[in-house]
């Protein structure tokens, strides 16, 4: 039985979010051996004499990889250690072969810095809001290799590819409060560590893997009893895993239970966390320093560069701009709001997109972020495609947003457009054209007849309208977009509409002895000669027979008097 | 590792031990089965088992370490500088070479022959024109506790790695991993290395890492510094020690003791070197009253390889050891 926490009791909780993050670097070999580091390869086919534990080898530490490791350390402010140690932590597990991991516990690569950040989930906050979390420490360590258990055979298989991947470990301090904040600041892990080129970022890869410290407590109480919650494949994972945890642990205190220090996986199948059972015990890793490693040591001060001490300062040179700063120049330079801006450099390739065009042209900037948030996005989702996987040129997009922009085509053709060039990325745009007749209606009189006729088609709308109802509005604008297959500018047809319903005169007039009267009158008063035939209503009155009142409607044109006719 | 027997020596439940766990490397160079072989001397074991089976001369060694020094690309522990080989002076003088005797190298247990070698060789020295001084290295006790400490740590952290997964010896054990670990290290072990392993584990705990592995690496330095100071501040060349306490000890009174009492034993004048990581070599100097090869010990500065093997290299030549002797009885 799920119970239901009222918002009124939730409040009276704070929840605690500390994650920690394990990157895997993009070097060409492993941290400690020199086999291939790749994902995806043939079992066991990466994997060197020392990865595989083989009495007798020795470790040799890879530049490229403290390399990358401090230009991440760089990019989150931290403040590089000149030197560091690596460290042995003991456990027994089949995919470990040496029965240790080397890492840094002691005296790791970096310590102190902070990673900004904005959060903004589309739907569930109004407006971007400003966090940040500290990072405790960032650490150099060995991956371990992959454990795969086959129940029913009963059998486990080990592949040892992954084992000795170069890894950095990041551990940030408790200072988030729910899974939205979690997954935002995962969000910008992934595009800065992409940008630097030390990660590929990819959570379903592996790539990148999130764990999250997760405790609630009342406000002015000390902490309360945390769980650690591994296996979150995804960055929404990330926000549905914590907000899950925090119900969870809220459900069991509010009943007056106790909350267990264990760790729990997340299924994201089932959408909850389990409690793992391997993890039950507290484990004592024995740490001890790694012998067969020297300390490491880097060049603080000046820009020299030697085979064995990387200089700091010439790496720190090299920092490409961070997401931060682009968001902060998009809304300077272009003026662009925050949401916008935040949607755009989320997504490199929207983002490259944008700036390859907005060069050209004098494209209005806010209109081409637009386009390609809104419609690109959707016509991608439609078709099933990536946003990586878009195959459209800068040129396509530009043209389009041209002809946007002229009034050629309006948004729903625009659309069209789109769904055609994703299948069809070679054909030429005016030929799509063409062939769909996508062109816009922009003649002035054309539009006038589609407004007449839709406002004699639909006498009830037209009435509801002058009433008051304005809502109606959009109920003739849609069925004039339909009726004329979008072809009309919608801009231009609003208005149009809105002036001549302006005009129209609601009359209800009675019909005596085949001649119709005026009973009621907005505006100017006619004398109709022709009629047609509406609802019949009784009506007691001054002239005492039953008389068919009939509601009709005109459009009167103040320069032409006889162009008025009942419909 | 393992007991090693010496061969044609004694009756059969009367054989030596020829030392300690490199003791493989050096019987095969002295039965002839290879030429040269090397072993890893983290407690003295290289040292002392030279002694025991007496083989090699420092030519040997000199060659031995000009093939192997110098900067090694995968291990990162050697130093990443030019190695130059060294030369060994035929002509090399012991006139003002400064030679110390530490004091605290005397202690109870040691054999009055070793004393007597160790006492002789001094005079040699002095005769030869060397400066002979007595030093006192205060700190000499602690390092078989210390290194107690620090090789069980290690070995409990370098036998990690024997799960026979990979290689090595894989029982039948079918009920969990775990159970298939315990099992298979359980019987691939024998009782030495398990307790070590045990003892290992114990100190790194984390309640005890602070108790017993820094201690230990505090007490280390101190080991250190106690050479640092014979070297730096007495200028000190080489120091003058005996190997042992005693000439190779029997089988029935090696195994009366306990492992860790034999190596405390034992290993007493050899293990400081380890601890400060300095150079040492043990040279054959004469007969005991059982026929057992006696050895001294040489100790230089770090790097300074070429002094030590020059001195060796003249005290064997005063003395004249009869090697020949070894080949005889086989």
């Amino acid at each position: 039985m799920k119970r239901h926490c009222s918002a009124q009791s939730r409040e009276k909780w704070r929840s605690v979010v500390g994650l920690e993050v394990h990157a895997q670097l993009n070097s060409e070999s492993k941290l400690f051996s020199g086999s291939p580091n790749r994902f995806g390869g043939l079992v066991n086919n990466y994997v060197s004499l020392f990865d595989a534990a083989i009495p007798g080898t020795l470790p040799v530490l890879n530049r490229r990889c403290v390399e990358l490791g401090i230009l991440t350390a760089l990019a989150l402010s931290c403040k590089i250690n000149e030197v560091s140690m690596f460290d042995r932590k003991h456990y027994f597990y089949a995919d470990l072969p040496a029965g240790y991991q080397i890492t840094q516990q002691r005296a790791p690569l970096a310590n102190d810095g902070i990673i900004n950040f904005q959060v903004f989930t589309p739907g569930i906050h109004k407006k971007p809001y400003k966090r940040s979390s500290k990072i405790k420490q960032i650490q150099l360590e060995q991956d371990s290799g992959k454990s795969l258990h086959d129940s029913e055979l009963k059998q486990s298989l080990v592949d040892l590819n992954r084992a000795g991947v170069p890894l950095i470990e990041l551990v940030f301090e408790p200072d988030l409060e729910d899974g939205e904040e979690a997954a935002a600041l995962v969000k910008e892990l992934v595009l800065i560590v992409q940008r630097l080129g030390v990660c590929s970022g990819r959570m379903e890869e592996g790539a990148l893997r999130v764990d999250a410290n997760v405790s609630i407590h009342r406000p002015g109480e000390p902490l309360g009893t945390r769980t650690e919650i591994k296996n979150i494949g995804s960055v929404r994972g990330v926000a549905g895993a914590i907000r899950h945890e925090i119900e969870r642990q809220h459900d069991i205190l509010k009943c007056g239970g106790c909350i267990v220090n264990e760790t729990r996986a997340w299924d994201a199948v089932a959408r909850r966390t389990v409690a793992m059972r391997d993890k039950e015990q507290v484990q004592d890793y024995r740490y001890m320093p790694e012998p067969n490693l020297p300390p490491l040591r880097v060049n603080l001060m000046t820009e020299k560069d030697m085979p064995d001490v990387i200089s700091v300062p010439r790496l720190h040179g090299t920092l490409p701009e961070l997401p931060e700063q682009t968001r902060q120049k998009l809304m300077q330079k272009y003026e662009l709001r925050p949401d916008s801006v935040i949607q755009l450099v989320s997504e490199p390739t929207l983002l490259k997109y944008f700036n390859n065009i907005i060069l050209v042209n004098y494209r209005n900037p806010n209109k081409l972020v637009n386009f390609l948030l809104n419609e690109l996005v959707t016509a991608l989702n439609k078709n099933k495609i990536d946003i990586e996987d878009c195959a459209l040129k800068d040129s396509q997009i530009g043209e389009i947003v041209d002809m946007l922009a002229k009034k050629k085509i309006d948004l729903e053709g625009a659309g069209q457009l789109l769904d055609v060039l994703l299948l069809k990325p070679d054909v030429e745009l005016t030929d799509i054209i063409k062939e769909q007749h996508l062109s816009l209606v922009i003649d002035e009189e054309e539009i006038t007849r589609k407004c007449i006729e839709v406002i004699r088609n639909n006498p009830k709308l037209v009435k509801q309208y002058k009433d008051g109802k304005i809502k109606v509005f959009k109920a003739l604008l849609g069925i004039l977009a339909k009726d004329t297959q979008h072809r009309l500018d919608m801009s231009v047809v609003s208005k149009k509409l809105e002036d001549l319903l302006k005009r129209v005169l609601v009359q209800t007039l009675y019909e005596k002895r085949n001649r119709l009267h005026l009973v009621a009158r907005r505006g100017e008063a006619r004398k109709w000669r022709t009629c047609a035939v509406g609802t019949h209503v009784c009506r007691p009155g001054a002239f005492g027979e039953a008389i068919k009142v009939v509601q009709l409607y005109s459009i009167a044109d103040p320069t032409n008097p006889s162009s008025g006719g009942l419909f | 590792m393992g007991l090693l027997k010496s061969l044609g020596w004694e009756s059969e439940h009367d054989w030596r031990i020829s030392g300690g766990s490199s003791g493989g490397s050096a019987v095969s160079v002295t039965v002839g089965s290879s030429v040269a072989a090397i072993g890893s001397d983290t407690g003295g074991s290289t040292r002392i088992l030279q002694l025991c089976v007496g083989c090699g001369n420092v030519d040997d060694a000199t060659e031995i370490l000009n093939a192997i020094a110098g900067p090694d690309d995968l291990d990162s522990t050697t130093i990443k500088k030019q190695f130059n080989k060294i030369k060994l002076n035929e002509d090399f003088s012991l006139k003002n070479v400064k030679v110390g005797i530490p004091k605290e190298y005397y202690c109870d247990g040691m054999s009055e022959e070793i004393v007597t070698t160790w006492k002789y060789i001094a005079n040699l020295l002095e005769s030869e024109g060397a400066l002979v001084k007595s030093v006192s290295m205060p700190f000499t006790s602690m390092s078989i506790a210390v290194y107690s400490i620090l090789n069980q740590c290690e070995v409990a952290s370098n036998m990690a790695r024997y799960d026979g997964l990979e290689y090595g010896l894989r029982t039948d054990e079918n009920y969990s991993t775990e159970e298939l670990y315990a099992s298979s290290r359980s019987q691939g072990f024998n009782n030495v290395v398990r307790w070590r392993i045990f003892a290992g584990n114990y100190f790194l705990l984390s309640r005890n890492y602070d108790k017993y592995f820094m201690k230990a690496l505090k007490l280390r330095r101190l080991i250190a510094d106690d050479f640092k100071k014979v070297f730096n501040e007495d200028e000190i060349d080489v120091l003058l020690t005996p190997t042992t306490l005693s000439d190779a000890p029997k089988y029935k009174d090696f195994v009366s003791k306990h492992n860790r009492d034999q190596c405390a034993f034992q290993d007493y004048c050899t293990q400081p070197a380890n601890m400060a990581g300095i150079p040492a070599i043990s040279i054959p100097i004469c007969l005991s009253k059982d026929n057992l090869p006696i050895s001294l010990q040489l100790m230089a500065p770090s790097l300074a390889e070429e002094m030590l093997l020059n001195v060796a290299k003249k005290i064997e030549s005063v003395i004249k050891f009869p090697r020949d002797m070894l080949i005889e009885n086989e």
